[in-house]
Parts: structure tokens; C-alpha cells; sequence
């Protein structure tokens, strides 16, 4: 899935972006309806309203697809039927917005703002490295997760105009908000739309908290507009979003239809909500405090819909609720309050967890087997025994937890698929931290604080061995907390100012021509004319780019592929694929021979596709494979001539 | 800070936060001239070039 309507590169991709800004101005305008039903849209500000609505959005337009999927209704046509109806729904409150807001003022006020030179220096920052990361970002797709699942399953969604359980694939129970975004792209004809999704939401998390920062963490949002003065305090804002999005972590994964900066971002917003609905100290509880305790419910539950690790912060400020609210002696309404945030959090989840439960007998199949049972699963072949278990309850873990996060500080660029890639967390974006030690904290800080901490030990008691990327909702928090420390000592400490500010300068400087040189192997493809600098982008960077044309050109349409692979990448074959080892049960992956083939012949498998490679195990040690043996007899005596070989694929005809 | 001497724990807080802007110029420092593989800014951006287009 190229770009769209077989134009050029550059011309597609403009027809990408303005498509994509129509999708989410249509999203954001039927998130304001929401906003308006649950009665807060008054209690926000301008900017929280298109931020909220625009989460709430992204959430609307993708379960209307889960929705379609769900009946068998993915076509182009039904789709662009709901299309028309949410424009229609979403006209007003979009219309409404900008009358409200006065753009020839609000551009003066901008303007004004950005003569102050260090919110000059942020701005040109801030305008490269997302220019550098929209770059990335509309080259051809060939980024592992998204060739495996991300955007595979999509495909398959579509193929099938459903959206059904594909038990070859781990991934196909997951919670997929955002796959159900991309969904959307494959179906309007651009895998770089669905990447513009995910690119999207991970902006939002950036924007929400910059605005978090605007609005509650400076003197102004205790008094009167001393923000708008040139001081350190004005700069807050642009900070927190330079300190996370110039991390190089952050632009690696903003280049992907990925998850996890999705998840981060409404992570952020229901925490920025459950801020709101927070009474004051010494006051009452805010008459709207339902309502948005509500909003901060939908966006915890969008984040468990986006990935599990979403329960997290959802759960974390779940648990607070009653604490605050009690000792802060407004008794009387706790139960409405609690129900208010949690009954829209628990029937977003329960939406996944019920599918799930539907399909395969486990709210969280694959996972949990030993609790749940469900399909194609034993104690033998389980996820947790092949990719190995969470680690158990142990103080060491922090100790862990703290030495993986300094591997992920001091990371040297990487060499994946032929590009090198800078995956580390930067210079920036954590070293302030300590900061916060010292500094005397805004009340608006504690619950940042407070999510981050939580999010944090849940992830060093438990998920520690996985990857860094998984720890993207506290890096977001983070840049907040730390952004805040060293804007609070450079505003009381002229000393500090400048050898902050310095050191700063040339970080930011530093990152930000890293991330202009990081364009170089990407643009010429981006602002391609002729399609072939697609073809041949690929053909560079994606090892089995070759094989694929093989499969294309000499295998029949009818052809089944048996992916034998740790980490196998479906999105691009063009014939009908079953993953081979992700669910040993459901192949009959590592079983005896004869049982094996059986099960393939019924699959209807006529050819297997071999990556030669040490298989990625992680919960095993280096080169140890469970299946290793009972692979070598059935290859030797099931596996065909070799077809075609393109470096280390092998494609085989099976006997 | 009113034009006084400060008080003890101003002071305190001075010297921590002139230590928070050396751990961080060490943290870009090691960033750029160690972590990379480089020896000098001069050879990370000729790397970063030479690199790109692999």
C-alpha cells in the first residue's frame, strides 16, 4: 500500500497531510461533543477543548472501525459513508472553535512571544525535530512491529472487510485502538496516513502537556498574566515539549505506526483531567468535577485501548480517588465520583477484554494462560515460557529497573535494517530530574508526580526486562517534572540561569542538527517525482525486499506461505501467510512430524518462507531454541527444494 | 532575593543547581564525545554524515 492514487511521492504525500488534517480536525470536532454532553467544554480552556476533543476523536473514529470490523462492513464505500457523517456532526463544534477564537489576535499574541529569544531558539528546535520526524515518517513503511502486526493486521482487516481473530498472530487479541486508526489509512489507500495517525497521537501527548505546563505550572496560572512577560516561566511550556520530543528515543518511535507515544498521550490527558476535577485546597468540589472526572475515565480507557500497559495510570489515579476526595472531606459525593471515573474506564477495557474472551476464552489471550486457559494454549507452549515471565516481586528489581534506564541513556546509535538509528534517551531528558529535590512544588505537579512514580515502580516490579519504549508515559511525565525544576531555580537564581541555559543551548543544538542530518537517507524518497524511489528506498533497506518480488512473480495467486520466523513480517507478502512459531499450538509448531504437516496441509499451506537467523527469545538464553530439534527433522523431511534465496530469507516449496 | 545575603538554604540551593547544570553538561558531554564513539564533535558529525546514507 503505496501512496495514494498512484501520484508521485511529493504529490501524495501533500494529499496525505491535508487528508490527515481534515481526518483529525473531523475527529476533534465530534471529540468537542462530546466534551459539550458531558458538560465540561466551559470549564476548559480553548486549547484544553481541542486537545481533549481531539483524543476523544481519535477515539470515536476508531472504534466506529472496530464497529465496522466487528459487523464485516470495512468498505471503502460504508467507510466513507461514516466519514460524511461525522463531518456533518463534527462542522459545528469546529466552526464554533474558530469563531471563538479570534485568529488575527491570537497570531499578534504568538508572534509577540516568540521575539523573546529563548522561545525563539525552542520554536526553531521544536520546528526541525518535527520536521525531521514527519519526514521519517512518510517514507515507504519498513519498520519491524509495523510489518509484523501494526500494520499487518490491518491489511488483514481489510482483505477480509472484518475485523476477526487471526490466531497465527499474537498480536491479534491485543488492544488495538490505534490499529483500528490505521485500518482507517489502509482503507482511504495509504499506509503513510496510518503512520500520520500514530504521528498524531504522539504530538497530542507533547501538546497536552506543554499546555499542562501553560496553564497550571506557572506564577500566571496562580495570578495575573505573568507568563505573557518575557522570564523563564514563559519558556515552561515550549521546554517540557523540546525536553521529550528532541529525546531521539521519542523521534525513533514517532516514525513508526507505533503504540506506544499513543498510549503516553491519553495516558496524559487523563491524568491533566483528573487534575481538573480536583477541588482546591480549602474550597469545595468543582461543580463540573463529574463531568470531568468522566472525561479523565474515557481518556484512561482509551490508553488501556491503545496497550495493556495503559491499565497503569488508569488504575493509579483510580486508587487516589477516594484517598483525595476523603481527606479533603467532600464525603458526600466519593461513590459518584468514583463511578464517574470509573464506569467509562472499566467499559472501555471491558470492550477488549469481552472480544477476547468471545474469541479465545482469555480476556487477555495470549497472556495468562495459567489463569485463564483459552485457546491454543499450554503450559509447555505459553508465551511466558517461550519469551520468557515477568520477573518476580523483589526489591532488586529496582536496582534493575535503574541500571537498564542508564543503558538507555548511554545507548550507542544502532544499525537496523541498513540506517543508523540514534535510540537512545538524549542528554535531556531526565538528568533534571534530581532537580525536583530542591525546588518548592506547584500544586499542579503532585499528581504528574505521582502518575510518573507509579507508572514507573509498576514498570520496574514488572515489565523491566522489556523495552525502554514501554516506559514512554513516565518519559512525557517526566519532561513536565523536569522541565519544571530547572525553570523554577533559572527564575530565582541568575547563576543557575545561565549555566542552565547554556548547557541546555548547546544540548538542544546538538540534538536538533542530529536530527537534521538524520533526514539525509530519507528525503530524496519523501520528495521523490517518480514512484520507483519507493520501490528502490525499499529494495535498500529492507533485507527481504527481493524476495517479496520472487513471491510476486513466481509463485501461484493461490500460494500459502508458512513464515518461519522469530519475527516475521507479513505486511508486504503478497500471497495468504499463516506466522508459523508466534502460536506453536495453532501451527503445530515444534510437534511430531507427521502431526505437523497435517495440521499444514489443513492450513492449506504450500510454501515456507525461512528467515536463517538466531531466533529472538528473550526469556531464553543466547541461541537457545525450544523448537530447534523437532525443526530440524520436519525440515529434512518435509521442506522441498530451495526455490529462491535473498540473503538470509529461503523460500521452499512444502512436500 | 530581595538584594540580601542569602540565607543558608538559598545558598544551599544555589550550589545544588549550579551542580545540576555540571551533571548535565557531563551527561551531553559523555552524550556526544563518548557514548557515540567519537572523539570529537568534528568526527560525530562526519560520522553522522558517512552514516546516513547506509
Amino acid at each position: 500500500m503505496g501512496p495514494m492514487f498512484n501520484l508521485p511521492p511529493v504529490l501524495a504525500h501533500v494529499v496525505e497531510l491535508v487528508l490527515f488534517c481534515g481526518l483529525t480536525a473531523t475527529a476533534t470536532g465530534t471529540g468537542l461533543r462530546i466534551l459539550r454532553a458531558l458538560r465540561v467544554a466551559e470549564a476548559l480552556s480553548a486549547g484544553e477543548r481541542l486537545v481533549f476533543g481531539m483524543g476523544l476523536g481519535y477515539g470515536v473514529l476508531a472504534l466506529l472501525m472496530l464497529g465496522m470490523g466487528l459487523v464485516g462492513l470495512i468498505y471503502l464505500p460504508v467507510g466513507l459513508g461514516v466519514l460524511a457523517l461525522l463531518v456533518a456532526l463534527a462542522a459545528g463544534p469546529v466552526a464554533g472553535e474558530l469563531r471563538r477564537a479570534d485568529p488575527v489576535l491570537r497570531l499578534c499574541h504568538i508572534v509577540g512571544q516568540v521575539r523573546y529569544p529563548p522561545t525563539l531558539f525552542l520554536t526553531v528546535v521544536l520546528a526541525v525535530t518535527v520536521g525531521a520526524a514527519l519526514t521519517r515518517a512518510l517514507v515507504p513503511v519498513a519498520t519491524q512491529d509495523d510489518l509484523m502486526y501494526h500494520l499487518a493486521l490491518p491489511r488483514r482487516y481489510i482483505e477480509h472487510h472484518a475485523v476477526l481473530f487471526f490466531p497465527d498472530s499474537t498480536y491479534s487479541l491485543f488492544p488495538q485502538l490505534m490499529e483500528m486508526l490505521y485500518t482507517w489509512g489502509l482503507l482511504l489507500g495509504s499506509d503513510r496516513l496510518a503512520v500520520l495517525f500514530a504521528f498524531g497521537a504522539g504530538l497530542l501527548g507533547a501538546l497536552a502537556a506543554g499546555l499542562f505546563a501553560a496553564r497550571h505550572l506557572t506564577p500566571a496560572s496562580g495570578g495575573q498574566g505573568e507568563a505573557d512577560r518575557p522570564g523563564p516561566w514563559q519558556v515552561l511550556p515550549l521546554l517540557v515539549v523540546a525536553l521529550f520530543l528532541t529525546a531521539p528515543l521519542t523521534g525513533y518511535v514517532l516514525r513508526a505506526a507505533n503504540t506506544d507515544l499513543a498510549q503516553a498521550s491519553f495516558d496524559l490527558l487523563a491524568v491533566y483531567a483528573f487534575f481538573l476535577a480536583m477541588p482546591a485546597p480549602d474550597s469545595g468540589p468543582r461543580p463540573n468535577s463529574r463531568g470531568l472526572l468522566a472525561l479523565a475515565g474515557l481518556c484512561a480507557g482509551l490508553a488501556f485501548s491503545v496497550k495493556y500497559y495503559g491499565f497503569v495510570v488508569g488504575v493509579a489515579l483510580g486508587v487516589a480517588l477516594p484517598m483525595l476526595y476523603h481527606r479533603r472531606r467532600v464525603g458526600a459525593g466519593v461513590l459518584a465520583c468514583v463511578l464517574s471515573f470509573g464506569v467509562p474506564f472499566v467499559a472501555l477495557a471491558a470492550l477488549w477484554l469481552v472480544r477476547n474472551y468471545v474469541w479465545a476464552g482469555n480476556p487477555v489471550w495470549p497472556l495468562a494462560g495459567g489463569i485463564f486457559d483459552g485457546a491454543y494454549w499450554s503450559p509447555a507452549a505459553s508465551p511466558e515460557e517461550l519469551l520468557g515471565r515477568a520477573p518476580g516481586l523483589r526489591l532488586d528489581n529496582v536496582w534493575t529497573a535503574l541500571q537498564f534506564l542508564w543503558t538507555a541513556i548511554s545507548r550507542p546509535p544502532l544499525e537496523i535494517d541498513g540506517q543508523i538509528h540514534v535510540v537512545s534517551l538524549g542528554p535531556l531528558l531526565l538528568p533534571a530530574l534530581p532537580g525536583l529535590l530542591w525546588v518548592r512544588w506547584a500544586r499542579a505537579l503532585k499528581p504528574i508526580a505521582y502518575a510518573a512514580g507509579a507508572y514507573w515502580l509498576v514498570w520496574a516490579f514488572f515489565f523491566s526486562r522489556t523495552s525502554i519504549r514501554y516506559l514512554s508515559t513516565f518519559f512525557l511525565l517526566a519532561a513536565v517534572l523536569g522541565a519544571y525544576a530547572l525553570v523554577w531555580m533559572t527564575s530565582r537564581y541568575r547563576p543557575v540561569r545561565w549555566a542552565v541555559a547554556t548547557v541546555l543551548a548547546a544540548g538542544f543544538t546538538v540534538l536538533t542538527v542530529e536530527a537534521a542530518l538524520s533526514v539525509r537517507p530519507y528525503l530524496p524518497t519523501v520528495l521523490a517525482t517518480d514512484r520507483a524511489a519507493e520501490q528502490a528506498y525499499l529494495a535498500t533497506y529492507m533485507e527481504d525486499y527481493q524476495m517479496i518480488q520472487y513471491i510476486t512473480s513466481h509463485t501461484p495467486a493461490n500460494a500459502v506461505i508458512y513464515v518461519w520466523d522469530g519475527q516475521p513480517r507479513g505486511y508486504y507478502l503478497p500471497r495468504r501467510y499463516v506466522y508459523a512459531r508466534l502460536v506453536p499450538l495453532y501451527t503445530g509448531f515444534g510437534s511430531q512430524p507427521e502431526q505437523w504437516h497435517a495440521r499444514l496441509v489443513q492450513l492449506g499451506i504450500t510454501h515456507v518462507l525461512v528467515h536463517e537467523r538466531q531466533v529472538l527469545a528473550p526469556g531464553q538464553p543466547a541461541g537457545v531454541d525450544p523448537f530447534a530439534e523437532p525443526a530440524r527433522r520436519f525440515r529434512e523431511r518435509y521442506f522441498g527444494p530451495l526455490l529462491y534465496r535473498s540473503g538470509d530469507y529461503y523460500l521452499y516449496e512444502l512436500r | 532575593m530581595g538584594g540580601g545575603v542569602p540565607a543558608l538554604a538559598e545558598r544551599a540551593r544555589i550550589v545544588l543547581g549550579l551542580g545540576l547544570a555540571v551533571l548535565m553538561a557531563w551527561v551531553l558531554y559523555a552524550y556526544v564525545f563518548l557514548w557515540h564513539n567519537t572523539p570529537d564533535l568534528a568526527a560525530l558529525v562526519r560520522s553522522i554524515l558517512t552514516s546516513a546514507g547506509r
